[in-house]
C-alpha cells in the first residue's frame, strides 16, 4: 500500500496545491485502495496487486485539463518544488546542526569558567597563580576553537539549504500536512524548552547573589558563584537554540512568519545582517584585547550578556531604518 | 481488450448508466464496468475522476460523501434529472451513430 501512496506522491508532486488537486488526490487513493485491497483479496501477491493497480492508474493529463490547472502549473512553473525527501532531510540536518551550535555556544559561554575559577583558587592561595592562569586560558582558548569549528562546519552543512530561507519554493499538500503535523507535536515540548531556559537565566544569578551576600569574605566562593551562573545560563541559551532551531526548520519550510514567499522578495532583513557581520567580531576584539591587557577574566566576561542585550536593541533600530527605506522607495 | 481512444465519447454514457438504479461509488463502477464488459474494458481511475468532475460540473451528479466503513470516507454520485435526459440523448446518439457506422461495416 505504501508503495502505491508513493506513487501517487510522486505523480502529483509537481501540481500546485489546490482544493481540486486534494480531492483529485483523495478520491483517486481511494479507488486505487479499494482495488487494492480487492485484487489482495482475490488472492493476488502484493507485487501483482500493485502493478495492476499502477497498471490500471492511468495518466495525470487527463486530469490537468478537468481541473483547470493547466495554465496556472505553468505560471508556477519557475518557482522551485521541493520535494518530500528534501525537507525530511532539510530538517533533520538542521535539528543535527542546531545541536552542535548549541554545543559550540555553550562552550563559548563556559569558556572562561575554568580561568576564573582557577583564578579564584590562585588568588586564595592555590598553587602558582600563572601557571593556573594559563591554563584556565588554554582551555578557554580550546573551547572557542572548538566552537568556532561547529559553528562553520554546521555553516557549510546548512548552506545548501540556503535556498528555502532566501527564495520562493512550493511544496505538495502531503508534505506541507506532515510538517504542520511535526511543528504541531513538538510546540508543547518548545514551549518547555523555553520554559526551562528562561527559569534557568533567572535562577542563574542566585549562586553570585548567595556567594556574594553570605559568603562575602570567602572570595574564592564568589568566583565559584560566578562559574556556575555563567553554566546555568549556558544550559539555558543552549535550550533555546535547540528548540527555537527546530521549531525555525519548520517555519521555512512552511514559508510562515519571517519566512514567507513576500518577505523573501523584500530581503527584508539586510540591514541587521550587515550590521551583525561587523558588530559581533568588534565585540569579540574587544573582550580578548580588554582581557588580556587587563587579565581581569573575571571581570571581562560581563560584555556578553551586554553585548546581548546591546544586539537586541540595534536588531529593533535596524528594522526600523529598513523599514523608512522600504517606505521611500 | 477495447482502446481508451475508442470509448472515450461513451464513458458517460457507461458510467450515467451503473448509476440508475442508484448511488455508487468510484471503485464500484469500475469494477462493474470491467465485470459487464467482461473485462473487454478497464476503465482507468483518471479517466474515471475525470468523467466524475466533468459531470458534476455540467450538472448530471451529484457527489456526496458515504457513510465511513473501516474508516474510509467515500464519495458516493447519484444521477441528477438533468443527467437522466443526458443519458436518453447519449442513447439515441449511439442508436444513431452505431447505424450511421455499420453501414461501412462488412466481413471480408
Amino acid at each position: 500500500m505504501e508503495t502505491i501512496k508513493n506513487y501517487l506522491e510522486t505523480m502529483f508532486s509537481n501540481l500546485p496545491l489546490s482544493e481540486e488537486v486534494r480531492r483529485a488526490k483523495e478520491e483517486l487513493l481511494t479507488m486505487m485502495e479499494d482495488k487494492y485491497y480487492e485484487l489482495k483479496k482475490e488472492g493476488k501477491t502484493e507485487n501483482e496487486a500493485i502493478g495492476t493497480v499502477i497498471r490500471e492508474f492511468g495518466n495525470l493529463d487527463e486530469l490537468k485539463e478537468i481541473l483547470g490547472i493547466t495554465n496556472e502549473f505553468e505560471e508556477k512553473e519557475n518557482t522551485r518544488f521541493v520535494s518530500i525527501e528534501t525537507v525530511e532531510e532539510y530538517i533533520q540536518v538542521a535539528i543535527k546542526m542546531s545541536k552542535r551550535i548549541a554545543l559550540g555556544v555553550f562552550l563559548c559561554i563556559c569558556s572562561p569558567v575554568l580561568l576564573i575559577v582557577l583564578g579564584g583558587l590562585a588568588e586564595y592561595g592555590f598553587g602558582d597563580e600563572n601557571s593556573m592562569a594559563l591554563g584556565g586560558l588554554i582551555v578557554l582558548l580550546v573551547f572557542v576553537a572548538v566552537a568556532v569549528v561547529l559553528f562553520i562546519f554546521s555553516g557549510m552543512k546548512l548552506e545548501k539549504y540556503n535556498y528555502l530561507k532566501n527564495e520562493r519554493f512550493q511544496i505538495d499538500f502531503s508534505t506541507k500536512q506532515y510538517v504542520l503535523k511535526e511543528k504541531e507535536a513538538y510546540r508543547s515540548t518548545q514551549t518547555l524548552f523555553v520554559a526551562i531556559g528562561v527559569a534557568l537565566c533567572i535562577l542563574s544569578v542566585i549562586p553570585i547573589l548567595v556567594t556574594g551576600v553570605l559568603f562575602e569574605e570567602i572570595e574564592f566562593l564568589t568566583v565559584i558563584g560566578v562559574g556556575v551562573f555563567l553554566i546555568l545560563v549556558a544550559t539555558g541559551v543552549t535550550l533555546f537554540i535547540i528548540s527555537g532551531s527546530r521549531m525555525e526548520s519548520y517555519k521555512v519550510i512552511l514559508q510562515e512568519e519571517e519566512f514567507t514567499q513576500e518577505k523573501k522578495e523584500m530581503k527584508e532583513n539586510k540591514l541587521v545582517q550587515t550590521v551583525a557581520g561587523i558588530y559581533w567580531p568588534v565585540i569579540v576584539c574587544i573582550y580578548l584585547g580588554w582581557s588580556f591587557l587587563t587579565f581581569d577574566w573575571h571581570i571581562t566576561w560581563i560584555i556578553w550578556p551586554l553585548a546581548g542585550i546591546l544586539f537586541g536593541a540595534i536588531t529593533v533600530i535596524c528594522n526600523i531604518v529598513d523599514e523608512k527605506h522600504k517606505i521611500k522607495g | 481488450m477495447i482502446s481508451s481512444d475508442v470509448i472515450r465519447g461513451y464513458n458517460d454514457t457507461i458510467i450515467l448508466y451503473l448509476l440508475l438504479d442508484g448511488p455508487s461509488y468510484g471503485y464500484e463502477i469500475s469494477k462493474k464496468i470491467k465485470e459487464r464488459s467482461h473485462e473487454k474494458y478497464i476503465i482507468k481511475e483518471t479517466t474515471l475522476y475525470s468523467a466524475f468532475t466533468r459531470l458534476e460540473k455540467n450538472g448530471y451528479l451529484e457527489s456526496s460523501y458515504g457513510t465511513e466503513t473501516n474508516g474510509k470516507r467515500r464519495t458516493y454520485y447519484t444521477i441528477t434529472k438533468a443527467g437522466l435526459e443526458y443519458y436518453k440523448e447519449k442513447c439515441e446518439e449511439w442508436d444513431l451513430t452505431k447505424n450511421v457506422v455499420e453501414q461501412f461495416i462488412k466481413k471480408i
